[in-house]
């Protein structure tokens, strides 16, 4: 039984690794906004901005009333602008990303007051972005030279050397 | 070239798990609104006319202003600002007629069938019918020839109030603020209409069927009665318990495919 289970985690271990190698050989040849992405929780961060915007949509529409004293409106704009700022800030300091997506899940849910959780879209996008964030990971990974360049690199250094020899043959 | 290389990715456990626990407590709190029947901070605006209408409101703190505001169809619109600090109010019903994208009318109504407590109330209204009856009213006027000629219309007069009693109040609004609002026993229902209403009849259940009548949908042939269903507390729980249900499944759907 314990074999089982440690036979079942090396597997999946070992296809968590294919995974990161196989996107690994992706990125190799990507532009520099695909591997800043890679370094943060994109859609994480993405998800939890819009759902801050959505949220504020409420509170900018009562502003007339939302600096009033005792106003309650005040804490849409409260909860709407920490969710949108959250969002930024996971795109500036990834390492924070699970803390930012607990915050962040949290601020949206009370959002339903105040600002009607931006007619309940707001709320869910900032949950399922905050939980992108938390779920978010970086992982170390052993990087495999490619076998295709290889190949070529070696193909490339016999025929230099096959010239030397002719040359010096000759 | 031997090394390491960091690559970013999702753990989908990690997501599910978080996903399930923020909906659990987003239902945990849509089941205490509809147990409790009280919200706080509720905003409607920014999403068009809705109508009013009650049997009976008892306030205090009252104060009427001209503004200037945004309605279904004008961004710059004369309305009438009401301001109460409390209010009970007696057979309210709030209802809103929305055009769905593919062209069908739909009303959705809250109805309280006990009274229903409100502090901090702000309304935009741009038709008010009613009966009213002020204790210590004052009309006064301002000194606006110095201001721009919006800000004059906004601050010309004014109307206050301690008391106010309205009967058969029908009001078309565009802006409603409430610091917080109890609302037992509500009664909350979507029903299909042919064309929006204009402002109901006296007799409510008649202004639906009539608004109703050519409609293919169940629900209109009910002649105004809410459907027995319409209750908030089967409403929140219905909703909650589907959340529940489906995270649950979100989260074990390996286990229950796999047998294990």
């Amino acid at each position: 039984m314990g074999k089982d289970k440690a036979e079942r985690k090396r597997i999946k271990a070992e296809k968590l690794e294919a995974k990161l190698q196989k996107k690994h050989q992706k990125l190799e040849n990507a532009g520099k906004f695909k591997l800043w992405r890679n370094h943060r929780p994109f859609w994480g961060a993405t998800l939890s901005v819009l759902a801050g915007l959505l949220i504020l949509y409420i509170p900018i529409q009562l502003y007339a009333i939302a600096f009033v004293p005792g106003s309650f409106a005040f804490v849409g704009f409260l909860f709407g602008g920490l969710v949108l700022i959250l969002g930024v800030l996971a795109y500036l300091y990834p390492q924070f990303s699970t803390v930012l997506g607990v915050i962040i899940m949290f601020l949206s849910i009370l959002s339903i007051m105040g600002a009607l959780g931006g007619f309940l879209f707001g709320t869910i996008f900032g949950i399922v972005g905050g939980a992108l964030c938390i779920a978010w990971k970086e992982q170390e990974i052993p990087h495999l030279p490619d076998q295709s360049k290889e190949s070529k690199e070696s193909n490339h250094l016999i025929d230099h050397s096959e010239v030397a020899s002719t040359k010096s043959t000759t | 070239m031997s090394g390491s290389v960091v690559i970013g990715y999702t753990m989908k456990k990690k997501f599910f798990a978080a996903l399930f626990a923020g909906l659990l407590v987003l239902a945990a709190m849509g089941g205490i609104f509809g147990i409790t029947g009280t919200a706080f901070a509720l905003p409607l605006g920014g999403m068009g006319d809705f109508h009013v209408q009650f049997e009976k409101l008892e306030g205090k703190g009252f104060s009427l202003m001209p503004q200037i505001g945004e309605t279904g169809d004008s961004n710059q619109a004369p309305l009438v600002r009401n301001k109460i600090d409390s209010a009970t109010v007696y057979g309210l019903l709030i209802y809103k007629d929305l055009k769905l994208p593919t062209g069908k009318w739909i009303r959705i109504n809250i109805e309280g069938t006990q009274p229903t407590t409100i502090k901090g109330l702000i309304q935009d209204a741009r038709y008010i019918s009613a009966n009213l009856q002020f204790n210590e009213l004052a009309v006064e006027e301002h000194n606006t020839a110095k201001m721009s000629a919006e800000e004059a219309f906004k601050n010309n007069w004014g109307q206050s109030a301690d008391t106010v009693t309205i009967t058969d109040g029908k009001i078309v609004t565009d802006y409603l603020f409430q610091n917080m609002v109890n609302l037992q026993g509500a009664k909350i229902s979507i029903q299909s209409i042919d064309k929006p209403g204009e402002v109901a009849d006296s007799d409510h259940s008649s202004g639906i069927a009539q608004s109703g009548s050519g409609g293919d949908n169940g629900d209109s042939d009910l002649g105004g009665r809410l459907p027995d269903t319409a209750s908030n507390t089967f409403m929140f729980i219905a909703i909650s318990s589907f959340l529940i249900v489906l995270g649950t499944a979100i989260i074990l759907r390996k286990r229950m495919f796999k047998g294990i």
